[in-house]
């Protein structure tokens, strides 16, 4: 009787096979950036351009 | 023709007025379109086209066409000085150009937008006020592994997952809000709507940026100048 009961269930546990879903949420990310840029403009030049740079004085 | 203001410079510049005079007025007027080949203001305007009428003190543009980071630039009229905003229509600004403006830039961006921008012409400065432009195709956005990114995502845990959310993003919806002071600062709201394709999850990014527009100009001419000036001297 119980072989009777186990052979019935067999297809049943054949056929739960464990199912995991990965799935991408429907409500979006939100992302609140604020940026403030300041400017600081430094001029970095090795010997020979600066003195490239004397001679153009207007340059700046 | 070329002219040099300060840093600024026009250069290919044709114009054809007629000059007339009476006891205490005098009147110019454009007989034909005035054209500059190329005006460079740290962001090279080519190709521009304009009508003017001057008493000398008072200037009106009208008919204004320019092409501007590979899109094209119009106003059917623009007063020097103005007391009031007048409309500029911008359409088809790559912004890839527009991105590689900053200094280290940080993203890599592609696609084009247009939209209108009132501008107010001062004395000796320019504001905008009420500015809106939006995306004329898809873009698309990633970060560039630069130092600046990577201090961004060292910052702390929230700024990592926010950045890696939108790198890489496809963008279905722009809209960006303009507004900037006569002292250059620059006030600009974004709203980014799209998707992150590779983590397949929709995002909203709420960007504001703030600038001033007059000193990033003067440091991009001022980067020019050197580089020419350096070649000039070693040809």
């Amino acid at each position: 009787m119980r072989l009777v009961w186990l052979a019935a269930l067999l297809p049943l546990v054949i056929a739960c096979s464990p199912r995991v879903a990965l799935e991408a949420p429907e409500k979006p990310i939100t992302i609140n950036m604020n940026v403030k840029i300041d400017h600081e403009i430094r001029v970095k030049v090795d010997k020979e351009i600066d003195e490239l740079f004397d001679e153009d004085s207007d340059l700046f | 023709m070329a002219l040099d203001w300060g840093s600024i410079t026009a250069d290919g510049m044709q114009a054809a007025v007629d000059v007339r005079w009476q006891p205490g007025h005098v009147q110019v007027s454009s007989s034909a379109p005035l054209t500059v080949a190329e005006l460079d203001v740290g962001v090279p305007i080519t190709q521009i086209s304009l009508q003017l009428d001057s008493d000398l003190q008072h200037w009106q543009f009208h008919d204004i066409h320019a092409s501007l980071l590979d899109g094209r630039v119009s106003a059917a009229a623009l007063d020097w000085p103005a007391r009031d905003y007048q409309p500029v229509e911008l359409a088809n600004i790559q912004v890839a150009q527009l991105a590689a403006l900053q200094n280290k830039p940080v993203v890599n961006v592609s696609g084009r937008v247009g939209g209108t921008v009132p501008v107010r012409l001062h004395k000796e400065a320019l504001s905008i006020r009420g500015g809106w432009l939006t995306n004329a195709t898809p873009l698309s956005l990633s970060l560039r592994q630069s130092e600046g990114v990577r201090a961004m995502e060292q910052a702390n845990q929230s700024v990592d997952l926010a950045l890696d959310a939108i790198n890489p993003m496809q963008i279905k919806v722009f809209q960006a809000r303009i507004d900037m002071s006569a002292d250059g600062w620059l006030d600009a709201a974004m709203t980014i709507k799209g998707r992150n394709p590779e983590r397949g999850i929709p995002v909203v990014l709420n960007y504001t940026h703030q600038e001033n527009m007059y000193k990033l100009l003067r440091s991009l001419r001022i980067s020019k100048q050197i580089v020419d000036t350096v070649m000039g001297d070693i040809r």
